[in-house]
């Protein structure tokens, strides 16, 4: 991979969730303060604990109840909605549990797809995305539709397209958990990988071992989270 | 939308529409039957346009005398008094008229429409060149003073194959009246094909019209005095005396509202078709919500997913569009294929204007039924839309 990303500062302050249910409210996510360092930080925790309404918060999916994310000092919900949008596109990668692949593009044009975004000329961002289906080893499958390949193809192309634009973090969610576990080992391997040059990637899972390979591990329990040492 | 290629929306668009090629061309074709009924309807107006402004707005009179104008249509009622006609010939020194012809006509009608023809009297001595000076003779004669008052027609080229006549049939006018044909025209493909000419006697005596004339068509010596001469007459003898711009200025309000009304007709087509089209386009946004989430989730702006769906629908309807444009030339070509056959005339016409119409109207339609729709995919929340399957 590439490793010219720098650190990206990723910082969570005073972040909390609250939805309304019936006359009282929800607390799926307790106020909390944390900042992301770079390398990979796996966010472990049963399901319904929470876990992937910090992703949404952290990539602006949601609002929070209270609080702000950071992402080198620029405050990612102080932003309009296309602003998010252009935030994301410049500084976000995403790897869904799904892999969420856009199905009438081919896996090349699905890895050039943020740079058609972001109006990078065609000519080079054809060349960044061969690039990188070569890394993920999928140069031979750069013309297949994603109904075409396999789970694990499929999951490797979408961390090629998550990488597309070089993003300075990386936010996956449960991105093995559709996949066998040999398929499972290759992805997280190539992910692992993704830390190099300072990048933070922010990993959502609920298994232990795939939380073991992380340099950070914060874990989730019915809406409260903590850092591990 | 933010920086993205207009050709990489298009390409977009058009891959978006080919994913379900067989829903997309259901629906093409449902806007491609509305445009191509909106083109053959209109198209008719288009086509007598171009017959009265080609045809009759060079061969007519140059100032047409009758009682009530054009309010009675093409072939007016022979109620303007005989008496007129020397009037009007009193006043030819002074206002430069060069041919006074008094008109009778009449029309000779059938539920079978290529029966049906138009009688058109006439003083036998002046002849058919008088108000029709390219009108030529085929086979048989022309008119002549000596038929004057008797049972002889000489008839356009359509009419003679229509009603099934040459030189020496005998033709009905009604129960009590039959002529002789003595001479059939050359084809003109015009109006003129569908007359069949009378000794203007003879008409009036099958019409019951003694006494009376339709019109009188009136030559000048120049035609652009015409509008001054109009005047001048209709004051002096309490007439209508219409000029051949008049004349066509009466055929284009009379086509303006026949359009209308046959484009209420095209309207009701469109509406559906329009329908077809929002349908179509809101049941791809429900079926790629999570698509458009994950576009959204990777930095795709909202109005990037609007303007994709709205291409998407505009690409609809354009293509729609000109397949109704292609399904209407067709159409025009059967319609034109029966009038020439009936009439000597093309009734159908493609004109720019038309064409421009057709197509702005398939894009108005891709517009707004993609309004609702691209609206919607716009506006979807990511964390509902990425968990749905």
């Amino acid at each position: 991979m590439r490793e010219g990303a720098a650190a990206a500062g990723l910082r969570a302050e005073n972040l909390s969730r609250i939805y309304p249910s019936g006359e009282g409210t929800v607390t799926a996510l307790a106020p909390f303060t944390h900042t992301f360092p770079a390398g990979l930080t796996a966010v472990v925790g049963p399901s319904g604990s929470g876990k992937s309404t910090l992703l949404n918060l952290l990539a602006g999916f949601d609002r929070p109840t209270t609080g702000r994310v950071l992402v080198d000092g620029t405050d990612l919900h102080a932003l309009s909605e296309a602003g998010r949008a252009d935030f994301r596109l410049a500084n976000y990668g995403f790897v869904f549990q799904s892999h969420n692949l856009v199905t009438i593009l081919t896996a090349l044009e699905n890895v050039e797809f943020p740079l058609t975004l972001a109006g990078v000329p065609r000519k080079q961002r054809r060349e960044r995305a061969r690039a990188l289906l070569a890394e993920v080893g999928l140069s031979a499958r750069a013309a297949h539709l994603p109904s075409q390949l396999s789970g694990g193809e499929a999951q490797r192309v979408a961390i090629a397209r998550a990488l597309a634009h070089d993003p300075r973090v990386l936010l996956a969610d449960e991105p093995t958990g559709n996949l066998d576990s040999h398929t499972g080992e290759r992805v997280l391997a190539l992910l692992t990988g993704l830390t190099r040059g300072g990048r933070t990637v922010v990993l959502i899972t609920h298994d232990p071992e795939v939380a073991a390979l992380a340099d950070h591990t914060l874990r989730v329990r019915d809406g409260e989270v903590t850092a591990d040492g | 939308m933010g920086n993205v290629n207009g050709s990489d929306v298009w390409g977009l668009a058009w891959r978006g529409l080919t994913r379900r090629p067989v829903r997309t061309l259901l629906t093409a074709l449902g806007i491609t039957v509305a445009v191509a009924s909106m083109v053959v309807f209109l198209s008719l107006g288009e086509g007598i346009r171009k017959v009265f402004t080609a045809e009759l707005g060079g061969i007519g009179p140059d100032v047409q005398v009758s009682l009530s104008g054009f309010s009675q249509g093409f072939a007016p009622q022979p109620n303007l008094p005989e008496t007129a006609v020397g009037d009007l010939r009193k006043l030819a020194p002074e206002l430069g008229l060069t041919a006074v012809t008094p008109v009778v006509m009449a029309v000779r009608g059938s539920l079978d429409v290529s029966q049906s023809a138009v009688l058109y009297g006439l003083p036998a001595a002046q002849g058919v060149g008088a108000v029709f000076p390219r009108a030529r003779v085929a086979s048989g004669r022309a008119l002549t003073a000596a038929d004057e008052g008797r049972g002889v027609a000489v008839i356009g080229a359509k009419a003679a194959a229509n009603l099934h006549l040459g030189l020496g049939s005998a033709l009905n006018l009604n129960r009590r009246s039959r002529v002789q044909v003595v001479g059939v025209l050359a084809p003109e493909s015009g109006l003129v094909d569908s007359f069949i000419f009378l000794p203007i006697r003879t008409l009036q005596r099958a019409e019951g019209a003694e006494g009376r004339v339709s019109l009188v068509a009136l030559k000048l010596e120049d035609p652009r005095n015409a509008r001054t001469v109009a005047r001048t007459i209709s004051e002096r003898l309490n007439v209508e005396a219409q000029t051949q711009s008049d004349f066509l200025s009466f055929v284009e309000r009379a086509l303006r509202i026949s359009d209308a009304v046959r484009f209420g007709i095209s309207l009701i087509a469109l509406i559906v078709g329009g329908l077809a089209v929002a349908n179509t386009v809101m049941m791809g946004v429900f079926e790629r919500t999570r698509e458009f989430a994950t576009l959204r989730a990777i930095g795709a702006r909202p109005s990037f997913v609007r303007t994709l769906v709205l291409t998407e629908s505009l690409l609809l309807a354009l293509v729609g569009g000109v397949g109704g444009l292609v399904l209407g030339l067709g159409g025009i070509a059967a319609v034109n294929a029966y009038t020439q056959n009936l009439a000597g005339i093309d009734a159908a016409a493609l004109t720019p204007r038309l064409t421009l119409l057709a197509l702005g109207i398939s894009l108005l339609l891709g517009l707004i039924s993609g309004l609702l729709p691209a609206r919607s995919a716009s506006r979807l929340q990511i964390t509902d839309a990425l968990g749905r399957v």
